[in-house]
């Protein structure tokens, strides 16, 4: 259906003026998100409880981290540390009717930042269908890896947070693993709707 | 090969359809100092006509070929690393609209300064990817606001700016996050002016150059006005419309209202005349 769009025009009822110019708006994540996250969630600790037990108890214990991590990250990144990014996110959702891929994305992002903040990854892809996300260096392989726990039991704390996000922003998403750590020197999801 | 391509295609066919060109993380953890805007206060003075100073216009009218050589070069280089831009076809940027999100209608800042043409009647620009979440850093920029597109939306814009005649221009924001798709035309586009005016080089020819079939062509001359670099020509004597490949930026306005479908775009790799030629 065409949106009638005017050359040169914009749809008066749809644009989005600066609300307050010149006032300080806090696009990045707060200090304050990251602390109490990390002060409740410690990855070494629970790593050293997984220590020596079979393999379906460690996946479980990084699918409940993974959740966990996630489920406090949104509360507070949607309350008491609600950033402008946000806010932006969610108004454009609005205005579009599209809630993949950046709701999603913001989430993930936080968590990552919130949890493990000294790891580095990477967006590679964001479209209203796509999120590619690269992990290229991930404290939670390297403590299990220290912990003498092979495999990738940790890929289930990334799948679990994703799909724990996507149950908030209400995206059916499908998540593929291309890429690992261990193999590839990268862990690389694609998460699709 | 094109340098930007060689550098940023990932695998793509151009670098301006590699995806992650145009995706970037959202977050970093704020520091405890409210953030320095800096040069990325404005990152349209990197690149846009601001970058020629007082020194350049002096110099090019006192006749220095050599300040103005030097001045030109470090202009370039400068806009290369950070903001400048390359044309591509209608083809291009509906494909370029389905490989980013959001999709922002804002304002032109060229037509802005050039002409005062007020904001309500300027949205002639596109914002693209995760910094249009981010709009409101940049004030200036973005006083006339801006208008939010799904891609389906956007692409209809598009279609009606290549209908009036405009070019696609994708822009970088620090090279290769490509943050804009323009619509320009001569004289209002700064980086256009830059080029055609100074010969200083921020705004990149494209990846084709146009031919014309003279067997189908009719002679109506519908293609000549829409080429804003004096690229197309008509003879009267054959009525038949001619192109010289190399003024031509490849935008593919001329194609795209053909009646005939007597102009085609050819790949600039295929042509050793004209392969570098950027």
């Amino acid at each position: 259906m065409s949106m009638g769009w005017k050359f040169g025009k914009p749809l008066k009822e749809k644009v989005m003026s600066l609300e307050e110019p010149g006032k300080f708006l806090p696009f990045d994540a707060d200090r304050g998100l990251v602390d109490e996250v990390m002060a409740k969630f410690d990855i070494k600790s629970v790593v050293e409880s997984v220590k020596g037990k079979d393999e379906n108890a460690v996946r479980e214990a990084m699918e409940r981290l993974g959740r966990e991590v996630m489920k406090l990250t949104i509360e507070l990144a949607d309350s008491k540390y609600l950033d402008r990014t946000g806010e932006m996110v969610e108004k454009v959702a609005k205005q579009t009717g599209i809630s993949f891929s950046h709701r999603l994305e913001r989430y993930v992002e936080l968590a990552l930042l919130a949890s493990r903040p000294t790891d580095r990854w990477n967006i590679a892809k964001a479209t209203t269908k796509e999120l590619v996300l690269q992990v290229s260096a991930c404290s939670v392989q390297k403590a299990l890896e220290e912990a003498g726990i092979r495999g990738l039991p940790c890929k289930g704390l990334c799948l679990a947070s994703f799909e724990t996000a996507a149950e908030k922003t209400g995206d059916r998403i499908k998540t593929e693993m291309s890429k690992t750590l261990p193999q590839d020197g990268v862990c690389e999801f694609h998460i699709s709707v | 090969m094109c340098l930007l391509c060689e550098r940023y295609s990932g695998g793509y066919e151009r670098w301006y359809l590699n995806p992650a060109n145009y995706a970037r993380r959202l977050y970093k953890i704020r520091k405890g100092e409210a953030e320095e805007l800096g040069a990325e206060a404005n990152p349209q003075l990197a690149g846009g006509m601001g970058i020629l100073g007082k020194e350049f216009l002096e110099a090019e009218e006192r006749g220095d070929i050599e300040t103005v050589k030097r001045l030109a070069q470090e202009a370039e280089a400068s806009a290369l690393g950070v903001h400048f831009g390359q044309v591509i076809t209608l083809d291009e940027a509906l494909k370029i609209l389905d490989i980013m999100y959001p999709i922002a209608l804002m304002s032109c800042a060229c037509r802005r300064s050039m002409y005062g043409t007020p904001d309500h009647e300027n949205f002639f620009c596109i914002g693209m990817g995760p910094g249009m979440y981010k709009w409101e850093r940049w004030p200036d920029t973005y006083r006339g606001g801006v208008q939010y597109l799904t891609p389906d939306e956007a692409k209809e814009v598009v279609a009606k700016m290549d209908k009036k005649g405009l070019v696609h221009t994708v822009y970088t924001f620090g090279t290769p996050y490509l943050g804009g798709l323009c619509h320009c035309d001569y004289p209002d586009c700064a980086g256009l002016r830059m080029r055609l005016e100074h010969g200083v080089n921020i705004f990149w020819k494209g990846h084709c150059v146009a031919r014309v079939d003279p067997e189908l062509c009719n002679g109506c001359g519908q293609c000549v006005v829409r080429c804003q670099f004096k690229a197309l020509n008509f003879s009267p004597t054959r009525n038949r419309a001619f192109i010289d490949q190399s003024q031509c930026f490849g935008c593919g306005l001329c194609a795209t209202e053909c009646p005939q479908d007597a102009i085609t775009l050819v790949e600039k790799a295929n042509l050793p005349a004209l392969a570098s030629a950027w």
